[in-house]
């Protein structure tokens, strides 16, 4: 921090007089490490992945006791939960009804759960147990089990995507997000998010881009500071 | 003949002479840079680089048309003509971006990016098939646009031995980075010559740029915006320069030159002719008097440089690429009849109002405030295929800062009215810059508005005024005076921060969470 030039003593005590420029650095900078702090230690339910279908709304209702089949999905690693947008329907009833998923042709093991009746229109997360421990294909099938119907948020058509209602084809895709294990932090999720960064890039930066996004932006930040601190200098 | 004539030597010490002089000169030149320059430029080149770390291949606005263009240049040596109906892209791009998911993510916000080493390994297949990298279409949206910035990437994409899209692409983007990190230094230039009173708030204003979200999005891809930003940055120091020390065929060449790399870069520049042209005349009718000789060159070159290349360019397409002088021609179009609206002179010069300002007594034309949710809600950050943006209430602050950094502006143009009355002339220009600009876009906005029914305008398009956006900066802070305004300058600069930050944070958990 530049010294404002004044010093004062009282004995051997020197106080140093921080100059207006420092000053909001410090403050300016406490403020931007207050305001992350924050954002990095909220925790909420995170995704494993999606299947990509478009959300256009209610695409397909399942009556009382009917199963919804979508093959040809690739479940996610840590995927401990579906999500699905759900209404109650008919519209306007306000209690959603039970209901169950399970995942179908998965190698190795039975996975599925249930959601209790009461839900409201909205993001609905059925869980699964247990935790999918490795990316895998899988058919996905939601149930109603009743009372009443309910629909599902998705696309129909949606290009050469096929699901089932009890056996029968429907050309259409329901929106199904893959959620991980409980709540979590973004401070929690950032071994994750750097893992995520190295897909889907060039071999040239995929195992670095992480690392290099932080030094990148610690020195883009640092230089700036660095040119801040002499305006006063040049003033 | 001598020994050294028969050898070939003689010519040769002349040549090398006359290459160490101009050498020497660019050297000197360069040395002329400020530090400060440098460093806002290094702090920009950091920044862009690291959003095109984070934002996933071909999500950056058209960057897949851009991208098949520069493939079609490298592979053929030549622009793309149009096909109708337009596309397909080619195999080895068109499979890609089926594997990156590109498709399903452009326009759905809820869709993340590839999250899954399953789909890793999907990617990595489909850039081992060696798929043709070449196809029978053209390059979507890009097709029509002039090829300076094409030429350039097409350099890159030939430099990479590998033939993979992505490794092309991420050098590709390297070099759009360093068209950004370039156009902050010119913005500092600018800013130099425009204020020259106080060095220190050229440094602020620069920073300022480097940080704009959206300048720092769209610099991390493949996109022709990028020359188009660097040019029309470069037009204004010229234009600033000129005005300032006067006109010269040096400074008319810089201020030619970047205008012509502009227009052959992007149409949209044609924006700044009027300025340009006004800046001459003003200039002329100023400098004739005192220096009749340098004056006259210095409007000569800068005429030429300007209309030099894009007579080239339009030759070339005729002639060699034929693809007629203008492909997509300028404000030609035709409404299909399925269209409901058809042009009327008057409806588009009440569209071309109302895109920017208040409706007034006119017949409405948007359903929106286009000055709100086009402009300054795109300015302060829409990103990707203009699919995520931050929390409303970021906007709302965003407006508090925006009156209060106006209003410290306008305190120091009145404090510095005497000189201001004296650049009344430079002022007007780049009011002329900003009108020709505005007009220009809002033209092409109500055509193809008519023309496909669909809406054109972009925040974006309105980044060739970067260096006035720098301007308005460095005279807010200059409004704290010797004492405050570094410290003013200081809270400017980390709230620019503090806002690419959360810009990046979206960004991050738009793609990867």
């Amino acid at each position: 921090m530049t010294p404002a030039g004044a010093e004062h003593g009282r004995g051997s005590r020197r106080v140093r007089r921080v100059s207006p420029v420092g000053a909001v650095l410090v403050v300016g900078l406490v403020a931007l490490l207050v305001a992350g702090g924050l954002v990095l230690t909220r925790s909420a339910p995170r995704r494993s992945d999606s299947d990509g279908a478009a959300d256009n709304g209610p695409a397909v209702t399942l009556q009382a006791g009917q199963q919804l089949c979508q093959p040809g999905e690739l479940v996610p690693a840590d995927t401990a939960a579906i999500r699905l947008d759900a209404a109650p329907a008919p519209a306007g009833a306000l209690r959603g009804p039970a209901l169950g998923a399970e995942l179908q042709d998965l190698a190795g093991s039975h996975v599925g759960g249930t959601l209790a009746a009461g839900w409201r229109r909205g993001a609905v997360s059925i869980p699964l147990a247990p935790t999918v421990r490795s990316d895998a294909g899988a058919t996905v099938c939601v149930r109603d089990l009743g009372p009443g119907p309910a629909s599902f948020g998705g696309s129909v058509p949606a290009g050469s995507w096929v699901m089932s209602i009890d056996g029968r084809a429907l050309g259409g895709r329901v929106r199904i997000d893959y959620l991980r294990p409980g709540s979590e932090s973004w401070l929690s999720l950032l071994p994750t998010l750097a893992h995520r960064l190295t897909l889907a890039k060039s071999r040239l930066v995929r195992h670095w881009a992480p690392a290099a996004f932080v030094l990148l932006m610690l020195l883009a930040v640092a230089l700036a500071l660095y040119a801040v601190l002499t305006l006063e200098a040049r003033a | 003949m001598s020994a050294e004539q028969a050898a070939g030597t003689l010519p040769v010490a002349p040549v090398a002479s006359a290459w160490q002089r101009g050498r020497a000169s660019v050297l000197d030149r360069v040395r002329v840079v400020p530090r400060a320059a440098w460093l806002c430029a290094l702090v920009a080149l950091a920044n862009t680089l690291a959003w095109s770390l984070i934002v996933p291949p071909f999500e950056v606005p058209d960057e897949n048309a851009h991208y098949a263009y520069v493939a079609h240049v490298a592979e053929t040596g030549s622009p793309p003509r149009p096909a109708s109906p337009e596309g397909p892209l080619p195999p080895r791009q068109e499979y890609l971006m089926n594997a990156l998911l590109t498709f399903g993510m452009v326009g759905n916000r809820n869709n993340p990016a590839p999250l899954t080493d399953a789909q890793q390994r999907q990617i990595e297949g489909t850039e081992a098939q060696r798929l043709p990298a070449t196809g029978p279409g053209d390059a979507l949206s890009a097709t029509n646009n002039p090829p300076a910035y094409y030429y350039l990437q097409a350099a890159v994409y030939k430099l990479m031995p590998s033939g993979r899209v992505l490794d092309k692409l991420a050098a590709m983007r390297c070099l759009s980075a360093l068209m950004g990190a370039l156009t902050v230094l010119l913005v500092f230039m600018f800013l130099r010559e425009l204020l020259p009173a106080r060095p220190w708030a050229w440094t602020a204003g620069a920073l300022l740029v480097a940080f704009q979200p959206l300048f720092g999005f769209i610099s991390a891809g493949v996109n022709n915006d990028n020359l188009l930003y660097l040019a029309g940055a470069g037009t204004l120091w010229g234009v600033a320069r000129s005005f300032r020390r006067g006109l010269t065929p040096a400074d008319g060449a810089l201020l030619g030159g970047f205008l012509g790399l502009g227009l052959v870069s992007k149409l949209t520049l044609l924006g700044f002719v009027p300025a340009v042209l006004l800046a001459l005349a003003l200039l002329l009718i100023r400098d004739l008097p005192r220096n009749r000789r340098a004056a006259l060159g210095g409007a000569a070159t800068a005429l030429s440089l300007s209309l030099g290349p894009v007579v080239l360019y339009l030759l070339l397409n005729r002639f060699a690429w034929h693809r007629g002088f203008i492909p997509g021609g300028v404000g030609g179009f035709s409404t299909p009849a399925s269209n409901p609206r058809h042009f009327s002179a008057a409806e588009e010069v009440s569209h071309v109002w109302q895109l920017f300002l208040p409706r007034l007594w006119l017949r409405p034309q948007f359903s929106s405030y286009p000055l709100w949710t086009t402009w300054f809600v795109g300015f302060i950050g829409r990103f990707g295929w203009q699919d995520y943006t931050f929390p409303y209430w970021v906007y709302n602050v965003a407006r508090v800062v925006t009156v209060i950094v106006l209003g410290l502006a306008a305190v120091e143009l009145v404090r510095c009215r005497a000189a201001l009355r004296r650049r009344m002339g430079e002022l007007a220009v780049y009011v002329a810059a900003v009108v020709g600009l505005c007009v220009e876009i809002g033209i092409q906005s109500y055509r193809y508005l008519v023309a496909n029914g669909l809406v054109f305008e972009q925040a974006r398009y309105l980044l060739p005024l970067l260096g006035l956006y720098g301007a308005i900066g460095a005279l807010a802070v200059r409004a704290g005076g010797r004492r405050w305004g570094p410290a003013l300058a200081a809270g400017l600069v980390l709230l620019a921060i503090g806002h690419d930050l959360y810009a990046q944070a979206i960004t991050l958990a738009r793609y990867y969470s």
